[in-house]
């Protein structure tokens, strides 16, 4: 079983109710040891708090107008938490020496299991990001990392930071007006004690007047305690023959790992030798599989629906959904089709990437999954008879199970069309793709095995890649609402897509967010940008002529150039412009203001 | 599916064989993308096939010596007529037939990315063989 965030947030927790429940004054060496401890968990406390990006007067104007957003006292109760380990930490440093050898207290093992577990789960929200070499910027490396640090996540985060500040603030309080007779402990310890958790006490007092402002969801809840570090989780090894559970659980950790994969190669993409046609076309045609196999599963669980009596509405959702995933076979069976004529060359020796590879491995579960043919492959010979609905789903318990592996299964291919549509585009911008002279027609007499591929088929591949990035996100929300109508295991797959509440700060995160990266280019912004414009119109037309005399090459580039530089020019005034103009600014009175 | 047996049987040298090889994969991916739709069961079989189709035909256009320049059209593989088995029997067959020439090709050809290309081509064969094999 891979750890989650909530094994390490419920440890913490056990961990300071067993420190402050302690009953009997402690010695003053003991103290020392405490103050220690104290001085790790509480930094470890600050170091959350200090990690969520919060409004502050940097922000924008929108975000500091809302109320809503307990942005102040969430800065507060940052403050009070430096200020309260700043206390503990120069009283830790200069106690040291006083840190009584051999088996620590309870109390202080308690506080430092609680220490160690708090930042063995900051450790594990971190395998999310990683510094961008050029700027340090936090850069997300994991879909999971866009759901982190939404509202209702960090809300959960602060509202659990509030609860521990809640408990150890008055134990400290009580700690620092202990005094045993004859303590080796100066009375400056009882002073640190006092300090920091007056501090503490602030910061949790104002991370509870934030929860009463706007009480964390439970969604917010259910996704921060399921979220696991990101890291492949390991294959499974096919057991033939395999269980219906075991095929779930070998399809949802398939699922996870073509996830992770295709985060990673989508990151290497632009100079790794194996973006290839080869790779795409058998991704594309993996998808295609799996989402014809999801639908038979799906159609096998809607006949199974009403004989174990389930509520209606999962069933009008399971409809939903089983309509919801019939485009998504379409889409990318049509990118198939591109690729069976484009190509990036000869990529001989180059093999396919990973994500090619373990989608071949996720046709092989979802095909065992829908089909009786244990030994399932797309093979004619292995083709075999669609599983019985009892078979498939014995009981309601199971039917949720299955729904739960096929769900991940979607969700991936969301994922996967996410990072490939930008992978692809990536190429098509360098140029990358061909088509073979053998297959042009007669009046295209080119001495080359490839030809440089007509605009109006690349147009076409990225429009198919994003019509199958637009199906599998619709075909993922419609599994949501069933998950979360059916009780299923991926509930909290939902809980993580789930659509913003009206008033909601900011926005949640949508699956093909999720899945998506968002590159350089891609980056929301209302602005014009010079990236925006597509390059090199004229010298694409040229080439899509199958031209490749270079001065007719050059002189198209140099006025692409040219009218590249005339655009970033007038962008560059019109910026200036609008600037100048929302400077002077001033809006009209309340009253006169119209509404629509 | 007769025209395309007889091109790769009758071929005079590499170039021949490697011309006919090429049309008869892409001639294969049309077939097999014509019955994706028709047997349900079968989806995954002939979308994979299809693919693989694709795979040989890429192979053979890295060989040095495929004829450059354009190839003519090319007759269908089967008349609109024929049934499935019929069809599954012929996409297996030609699989089994471009197998052996290619594998032929690969041992005798002079050129390392000829060899390579045939031997690469046969695999790709081998696997639509195997694709369309009934038990």
């Amino acid at each position: 079983m891979d750890l989650v965030f909530g094994d390490f947030l419920a440890s913490a927790h056990d961990g300071v109710t067993a420190a402050v429940s302690t009953s009997g004054e402690l010695p003053g060496d003991v103290k020392a040891g405490v103050i220690c401890q104290l001085d790790r968990l509480v930094t470890t406390l600050a170091r959350y708090v200090g990690d969520i990006p919060l409004a502050s007067e940097f922000d924008r104007p929108q975000a500091r107008q809302n109320p809503g957003t307990g942005g102040r006292e969430a800065l507060e109760a940052r403050i009070a938490l430096r200020r309260s380990a700043q206390v503990l930490h120069s009283a830790a440093v200069s106690t040291m020496s006083d840190v009584s050898v051999g088996e620590p207290h309870p109390v202080a093992r308690h506080l430092a299991g609680a220490a160690t577990q708090l930042a063995a789960g900051r450790d594990l929200l971190h395998t999310h990001f990683s510094p961008d070499p050029a700027t340090g910027a936090r850069r997300r490396t994991s879909a999971w990392a866009k759901v982190i640090y939404t509202p209702s996540v960090t809300d959960a985060l602060l509202s659990d930071i509030a609860s521990m500040a809640a408990q150890l603030a008055p134990w400290m309080m009580r700690l620092s007006l202990e005094s045993t007779p004859g303590s080796a402990m100066p009375a400056t310890a009882g002073l640190v004690l006092h300090d920091a958790g007056r501090w503490l006490w602030i910061a949790g007092l104002k991370l509870e007047a934030r929860a009463r402002q706007q009480p964390p969801p439970a969604n917010g809840r259910l996704v921060l305690t399921a979220i696991p570090a990101n890291l492949p989780p390991a294959p499974r090894p096919v057991a033939v023959p395999e269980t219906i559970p075991g095929l779930c659980a070998s399809l949802t950790t398939t699922a996870a790992r073509v996830q992770h994969v295709a985060a990673a190669f989508a990151r290497s993409a632009r100079w790794s030798p194996q973006a290839t046609s080869e790779s795409w076309r058998r991704s594309a045609l993996a998808a295609a599989i799996t989402a014809d196999s999801s639908e038979v599963i799906l159609h096998t669980l809607t006949r199974r629906a009403a004989p174990l009596g389930l509520d209606p509405l999962i069933q009008a959702h399971l409809d939903n959904t089983l309509r919801a995933l019939q485009p998504v076979t379409t889409a990318w069976r049509a990118i198939t089709a591109k690729w069976s004529v484009l190509s990036t060359g000869v990529n001989r020796d180059k093999g396919l990437n990973q994500v090619a590879a373990e989608m071949g491995h996720l046709v092989l579960r979802t095909g065992s999954l829908a089909y009786s043919n244990k030994e399932w492959t797309p093979a004619c010979g292995r083709a075999s008879i669609i599983r019985h609905p009892t078979s498939l789903a014995p009981t309601p318990h199971d039917l949720r199970k299955v729904l739960a592996a096929v769900h991940h299964a979607t969700d991936t291919l969301t994922h996967v069309a996410a990072t490939d549509l930008r992978c692809v585009r990536r190429a098509a911008a360098d140029s990358r793709l061909y088509i073979p002279t053998r297959m042009l027609s007669a009046a295209h007499d080119f001495p080359y095995p490839h030809a440089l591929a007509p605009r109006s088929h690349v147009t076409a591949l990225l429009d198919s890649y994003r019509l199958a990035l637009k199906t599998c996100t619709a075909a993922t929300q419609s599994f949501d609402d069933l998950a979360l109508a059916a009780g299923a295991p991926s509930h909290v797959l939902a809980a993580a897509h789930t659509r913003p509440t009206p008033g909601s700060p900011l926005p949640a995160v949508q699956p093909a967010e999720l899945a998506l990266e968002p590159p350089p280019e891609d980056s929301a912004s209302s602005q014009i940008s010079v990236g925006a414009i597509q390059p090199g119109h004229l010298e694409g037309a040229v080439r899509d002529l199958q031209l490749t005399e270079p001065t007719l090459l050059v002189r198209a580039n140099a006025i692409d150039e040219a009218g590249r530089d005339l655009l970033t020019e007038a962008i560059a005034k019109a910026h200036r412009q609008a600037s100048a103009a929302s400077a002077s600014y001033t809006p009209p009175p309340a009253s006169r203001r119209r509404t629509v | 599916m007769q025209s395309f047996q007889v091109r790769l049987q009758e071929a005079s040298g590499l170039p021949e064989l490697l011309a006919a090889s090429f049309d008869t994969f892409e001639a294969i991916r049309q077939e097999a993308d014509s019955w994706v739709d028709e047997v349900p069961e079968l989806f995954a079989a002939f979308m994979t096939t299809a693919v693989t189709a694709v795979e040989g035909r890429e192979a053979v256009t890295a060989a040095p010596s495929l004829p450059p320049g354009p190839g003519g059209p090319q007759p269908s593989l089967l008349t609109a007529e024929a049934g499935l088995n019929e069809a599954i029997d012929t996409l297996a067959d030609l699989g089994a037939l471009l197998d052996c020439c290619l594998t032929q090709a690969a041992a005798s050809a002079t050129n390392p990315q000829d060899r390579a290309a045939c031997e690469e081509a046969a695999d790709a064969a081998r696997q639509i063989r195997h694709l369309m094999t009934r038990e």
